[in-house]
Parts: structure tokens; sequence; C-alpha cells
């Protein structure tokens, strides 16, 4: 057997132990349940699609801090990058703050926490501070949005999975610090350009990144900015239908996907030396992504069919693009919680020696990682929140068929999103059962 | 309205998990069983070249009635030893590496270092306190050794 490299990916040298088998069935097995159950005992009539009912939140957090937390972290990130560079300590693992900060708590832990919270990337993306400090982006050119939609972000969430998983010095600070500092330049020209809102939403991956992630939360703000509770997965319905919305959904979800996959025996004996070759990951990562994409059209084109024709399968797909959310947050949250919980407990030693200069700034820098969660509730919640990612893609694809198709049809369509949805699910378990 | 579909939300999720708990729970027991075995296997395909050569090393590598695998690298390449080790939690790893460098052996999550001498054996020993499968490589060489599987 040909085994490739289970590491090198991102940060972090600890992978979860395989679900077990028996999970495995357990949680396809509720899936296949909940499936036809939920296209049985559902509601007959759309519910959702109008939008929520917005309640005033009582207490409001001041968020002004947000802003400056958001550009001291960028900050740290460039100068630990660079610091690295000239002090030669640029090796993988190396005590370094920059890698930390890039791949576990602006990539996992701001998104992850905004699931809950509701969007508090919006407060903290410092290129939205550093637009308003320097006086830049003021003229919304919002005929953008409209033109380019969120096919530029999708294209830089490749380019970033690409760096993360692909690319070999991913972990090295220089890589991160010399990436922020790129993309810095990148965004703030966007942004003279095209303006803050506009050019975040376009351009800026992780803007719809955590806009789509955090509509799963409850809370978030009503059209007039206020905070306000809404009720879980209330906004993804009525999310704006911007150009590449599914592109972009399908990228999520085939990201985390290459990522899992890749780690699993499985993948190493199907893609042998190749696999494990620049050149080869690359193409695969975008080989896996663009099938994930197909299948996605693919049943958007059967509904299409099964639903009476009317609605065009392009049309299926960004009015379905939402239903997918759910199922992508799954997949991220099973993949990398434990990597939040183990591997971000580093944060304490390296916030103390942050350019790995050998200081010890809050007396923490020899603090190890306390490997406190066992296998077993670790399966648990793997597959637990896979189990509740589909359950939630599965509702909001019923409901949205309600709203999209008329009598018989309705029903009849899902029959093509929830055979896609049971198979990503499937997929899903069969990663973490690697 | 929005109450009736939160109850089925609610009542779903219930469903979900309480499928979970009962299957998943049912078969806790049988996985132990099941790692037991790969354990055995996976020891038992570890080389037997070390057995002579160990009287070099440390007398505490002699002491041990089992073969402790031996990772020989030679010119930034891995020429010989196991892909994975398997372990027990709790259980004492033992292996030893043979490099042709100075460097550092580092083991990720543990975070242990041992440093490595050239045309020498050096024992790695530690006990495996977490369950998981960790990244063993040569640190800056950037040259992985293999993977540390610690089952429950």
């Amino acid at each position: 057997m040909i085994r490739t490299e289970l590491f090198g990916h991102g940060i972090g040298g600890r992978l979860d132990l395989p679900v077990p088998l028996s999970y495995f069935a357990a949680g396809a097995a509720v899936v296949l349940i909940v499936t036809f159950v939920g296209l049985a005992a559902l509601w007959p009539e759309p519910r959702l699609q109008d939008g929520p009912r917005y309640h005033p939140v009582r207490w409001r957090p001041p968020l002004g801090w947000l802003g400056g937390i958001g550009v001291l972290g960028l900050a740290v990130t460039m100068v630990a990058g660079v610091s690295a560079l000239v002090a030669g300590n640029d090796a993988i693992g190396s005590r370094n703050l920059a890698p930390l900060l890039v791949w576990v708590v602006f990539w996992l832990i701001i998104p992850f926490l905004g699931v809950i919270l509701g969007n508090i990337y919006t407060g903290l993306n410092p290129w939205r501070t550093l637009a308003v400090w320097l006086g830049l982006g003021g003229l919304e050119r919002t005929e953008a949005v409209r033109r380019w939609g969120v096919w530029p972000a999708a294209a830089v969430l490749v380019a970033f999975a690409w760096l993360e998983l692909v690319y070999p010095d991913s972990a090295t600070p220089s890589t991160v610090g010399i990436a922020a500092l790129v993309y810095t330049v990148y965004l703030l020209v966007l942004i003279a350009r095209l303006g803050t809102n506009t050019a975040l939403t376009i351009g800026d991956a992780f803007t719809p990144y955590n806009r789509l992630l955090s509509s799963i939360s409850p809370y978030g703000r009503n059209p007039e900015g206020q905070l306000v509770r809404r009720g879980w997965l209330r906004a993804l319905p009525v999310l704006p239908a911007w150009r590449g919305l599914a592109p972009f959904v399908i990228v999520m979800i085939g990201t985390v996907s290459y990522d899992g996959l890749s780690a699993t025996e499985w993948w190493g004996t199907v893609t042998g030396t190749f696999g494990s070759t620049l050149l080869g990951e690359t193409v695969l990562l975008l080989a896996l992504t663009a099938l994930i994409g197909a299948g996605f059209y693919l049943a958007c084109t059967a509904a299409t069919w099964l639903g009476g024709g009317g609605v065009p399968a392009a049309s299926v797909a960004s009015r379905f693009a939402h239903t997918l959310v759910p199922i992508a947050f799954a997949y991220a949250f099973a993949h990398y919680f434990t990597l939040i919980l183990f591997e971000g407990q580093q944060l304490i030693s390296n916030v103390s020696d942050p350019f790995g200069l050998g200081w010890d700034l809050f007396g923490t820098r020899d603090y190890k990682i306390n490997f406190f969660l066992g296998p077993i509730p670790v399966w648990y919640i793997q597959v637990g929140i896979i189990v509740a990612g589909h359950v939630a893609g599965v509702i909001l694809a019923h409901d949205r068929a309600l709203a999209d198709f008329k009598g018989i049809g309705a029903v009849r369509s899902q029959y093509a999103m929830l055979l896609l949805m049971v198979l990503l699910t499937s997929l899903g378990l069969f990663i973490l059962a690697g | 309205m929005s109450n009736y579909s939160g109850k089925h939300l609610g009542k779903l999720a219930i469903l979900a998990l309480l499928v979970v708990a009962c299957v998943g729970g049912a078969e806790v027991t049988t996985t132990s069983a099941t790692t037991s075995t790969s354990t055995s296997t996976s020891t038992s395909t570890a080389p037997s070249t070390t057995s002579a050569s160990t009287t070099t090393t440390t007398a505490s590598t002699t002491t041990t009635s089992q073969d402790v695998p031996l990772i020989k690298v030679e010119d930034g390449v891995k020429t010989e030893g196991l892909d994975t080790l398997s372990v027990r939690v709790g259980e004492t790893v033992r292996f030893e590496v043979e490099a042709d460098v100075s460097d550092e052996i580092h083991v990720h999550g543990f975070d242990l270092h041992f440093e490595t001498v050239p045309g020498q054996e050096v024992l790695v020993e530690f006990v495996a306190e977490a369950t998981g499968i960790f990244e063993i490589e040569l640190e800056a060489a950037g040259l992985h050794l293999l993977d540390l599987e610690v089952t429950p």
C-alpha cells in the first residue's frame, strides 16, 4: 500500500482517531430516517421565506473596540511573520503567534463563534477599520456587486484553502505574515476603488464566509442595523442573492472535504504518489471541489425536471445554495473543533513569546497542551454535528421547495436535493471514519 | 408560525441525538476490543533489525524483551522503519532513530523534543497520555518520520 503523508496541512500535528464504524452506521441511519420523516412530516406551507421576526436585544454590548482588536491581530501577524524571517526562526512549529492567529483564530474561532453569537467578523474585520482610519472607500459602487457577486471571493477562498492545505510551508510564520501583507494591500486597493462594503463583499472571502455561517446564529442585525434576536437558521433563506453564491458554498464544502479526505488511508491508496506532489494536490483539491459542484448542479437539474419545469437549473442552484450552509458548517466544525480545543491552547504559550525571540511576557511560555477530551465524546460531537447539519439542510430545502415549486412538484423536486444531501452527509461521515 | 417550525426543529434534533446515542453507546465496548487487535498486528510488523545494535545505546533499551523499532534517516530521506506506531493510551512509546545529521525529533501534540546524534541510535521514550494520531518529524529537516496512533 502506498501511504501518503497525513500531515502537512495548515497547523497542528495531531489528528482525531477515525470514528468507529458503529458511529458511522448510527449517523447514517439517523440521516436516512430524518430525511424521510422530514419529507413526510414537515409543514405543507412555506414558513421561513418571509424572513425572521426580529426581537430587539435588551443588552447592547459596546462593540467599538472590536475594530482595534482586529487591526492589532493583523499587525502582530505581519510583524511576527517578518521578524521570523529576520531572526531566522522561521520553521514550522517554532514558537510564533502568526500561524496560530491566522489558521486558528481568524480562520476557525471567529467564524465558529459567529455561528452562535452572530457576525462578529463585521466588527473585527481589520481592513474595514483600516479603511476608516486611512479615509478610504467612501463612495460605494454597488453596481459592482450586481456584476461580480461573490465570484471573486470564491476564488480568494480557493486560494486561501490552497495555501492552507497544499502549500508545503503553510504553517511557517513568514508564509502567513507575507500572505497577510499581500492580502492587506490587495483589499485596501479594492476598497479605494469600489467602496468598503462593496469591496469586502466582492473581494474579501471572509466577509461572505462569516456572513453565511453567522446566518445560522439566532443573533444578528435587522435591516435598520439594530442588534436583534431572530431564531436559529432564520437569516439563511433571506440572504442576498449574490451571483456566485452557490459556487462559494461549494468551495466551502469542497475544500474541507479535501482536507478530511486526503488524510484518510483510502485516499492515499487511490491517489498514490501523484496525490502527494504539489501539482497533484492542487489538481485534486480543484477536482474534488468541481465534483461536488457538479453533483449540486446535477441535483438542481433533476429538481427542475421533477418539480415540473418552469424554474431553470441555474436559478434552482442559487435559490438552494443557502440550504447547504449548515452542512458546510457541520463539515468544518466536525473536522476542526479538536484543533481549536487542543492546538488552540498553544495561544497560551505563544502569546508570551509572540515573535519567537525567547521572551516570556506573561510567564506562560512553557504551557503544555491539555488533551482534556477523550475520543468517545469527540466522536459523539463529530457525528452529532454532521447529523444536525443535515437536519437543518433538509428543513431549509423543504421550505424553499414549497416556495419555489407548486403542488406535487414541491414534494418531487425535493427528491433530488435530499439525495444530494444524504450523499454529502455520508461523505462527511465517511471522512470522519477515515 | 415561528413557534411551530421551532417545535419541529427541536423534535428532529432530539430524535437524531437519541438514535446516535443508542446505537453509538451500545458499540463503545466492542470498539476497544477491535483496537487491541490492530495494536498487536502493527507491532509485529516492526523491523527486527534492532536486536543486534541496541547494546550500543542506553541500558534501558536492552532490558526490554520486545524489539524496539528503529527508524533510519540517510541524506535527508527515511530509508528504514515503520510508518505507524500504535499504542494504547497510558502505554510507553519506545522507538529509536538513527540519523546521519544533528537534528531534533519533534513529537507533535505532546511537544517533546529529542536530539539526534549523527551515526548513533537515539532512544525516544515517553508515556502516551492522550489519544489521537500524532505526527513525529525530524524538525529542522522537515522530514516526516512516522505517525503515532494512540487508541483508548
